[in-house]
């Protein structure tokens, strides 16, 4: 009995192991390129605002990109963090067209990790954090809009929180639904070397970008730099 | 006559904020003409030999000699802070650093990296733009060295002018891979 559930765990455990790994976006022939839209059509887009010095970057990049093609958008930020509700609220009247009040909309997550917390405790923390984006990125548009994912693209820039939303995202590629496309962008701060959030997504993120090249790696393993972005 | 203003952001930073309210700093900025500080102190505790009363939020102002100081905790007001100030002396962390770069002209700064931080990649930032000539850097040990230098007329000359954001670059990326373009 034992042994027949362990060969059903395992042969998921490799099954599910080898479906990730055909997938991965950096092994997709095609590269990253998508089919082309129609310049008029629009986009939807999920933005993760991380705390601190990650969303004074991810404000600055959101800044630069059309809102009347990349809408409706979603803000996705940690509870009680005060200072990405402001510059969410900053973004979205310094554009100056607000059309409809509707054009974006907010979803508070508990945090992943504080700073220094102990390792137990992220556990706990992360889990609900886990949960809470399982819910509110995969479970609940699924009921609403089963063949749409929650957004066609999401931006993220670290810090840890934003493993989770890679993870939940990835549930509906692995179902072969139609999925979110990812951009990590690497902080400016990283000159030489990659953050620990950038070293754990880049393999499961269709854009990942750095600001300084060195800190991208070399050769063909280089990660993409244009350059500052911020 | 000048205004400067020191910015740890969200951090916890006590020993530039200690280093820049020492006694012995702030009888040099006296007699370096510099006539207002502004201190944004972030989660650290002030110097207690400091005679500063602050309020709830953690706001309060001083004068010692002919220096007045203006402190506190937090700011949601800090572009403005920079447009009012003559030098900033910062944290390495890149939003105060472009903020000041960004200014049109750029205000001279001043960007003594956390020591204390375990992965201080920051550092690494603050270097980098020191070296391509945008800022001076300047260690919390080195301040008083530095500090005359940093707030002299000749450096002020070399500082290199600081790239616009090219607003173009990060909407390319995001159009090229939803097929845009």
């Amino acid at each position: 009995m034992l042994v027949t559930i362990f060969c059903g765990i395992a042969t998921s455990v490799i099954f599910l192991a080898l479906r990730i790994y055909t997938i991965l976006p950096s092994r997709s022939k095609s590269g990253h390129r998508s089919v082309k839209q129609n310049p008029n059509s629009t986009c939807s887009i999920a933005v993760f605002l991380g705390s601190g010095g990650h969303t004074s970057e991810m404000r600055s990049l959101v800044s630069t990109l059309p809102f009347e093609r990349y809408q409706p958008r979603t803000y996705i930020y940690c509870h009680g963090d005060e200072m990405s509700l402001r510059s969410i609220s900053n973004l979205e009247s310094g554009k100056g067209t607000i059309i409809n009040e509707s054009s974006y909309n907010l979803l508070p997550l508990p945090r992943a990790r504080k700073v220094a917390e102990p390792l137990s405790s992220t556990m706990i923390s992360a889990s609900k954090t886990l949960f809470a984006s399982l819910w509110i990125m995969f479970l609940f548009p699924l009921l609403q809009n089963p063949g749409r994912p929650f957004a066609d693209v999401l931006l993220i820039n670290g810090p840890g929180t934003c493993v989770v939303l890679v993870l939940v995202s990835w549930i509906r590629r692995i179902l072969g639904l139609s999925h979110t496309k990812i951009i990590y962008v690497e902080s400016l701060a990283r000159v030489k070397s990659l953050s620990l959030s950038g070293k754990l997504v880049r393999p499961f993120v269709d854009k990942f970008i750095v600001q300084w090249p060195e800190a991208g790696g070399k050769g063909d393993k280089a990660a993409e730099c244009k350059g500052w972005l911020v | 006559m000048s205004t400067i203003l020191v910015t740890v952001g969200s951090t916890l930073f006590p020993s530039l904020t200690d280093a820049i309210l020492s006694p012995s700093l702030i009888s040099s900025l006296n007699t370096l003409d510099v006539r207002k500080l502004v201190i944004q102190y972030g989660r650290a505790d002030l110097p207690p030999d400091l005679s500063i009363d602050v309020d709830a939020n953690g706001n309060g102002t001083t004068v010692i000699d002919e220096l007045r100081i203006e402190v506190m905790r937090f700011t949601d007001q800090f572009e403005k802070l920079v447009g009012q100030s003559d030098y900033v002396i910062s944290h390495a962390g890149s939003g105060s650093i472009l903020t000041t770069l960004r200014r049109n002209p750029p205000i001279p700064l001043l960007v003594v990296p956390n020591e204390s931080l375990m992965d201080n990649h920051q550092a690494e930032l603050a270097d980098e733009m020191g070296k391509l000539g945008y800022l001076m850097v300047s260690r919390v040990n080195e301040l008083e060295l530095n500090l005359p230098k940093f707030l002299g007329s000749n450096w002020k000359e070399e500082i290199e002018p600081f790239p616009q954001m090219d607003r173009e670059r990060f909407k390319d990326l995001v159009d090229d891979l939803m097929g845009f373009t």
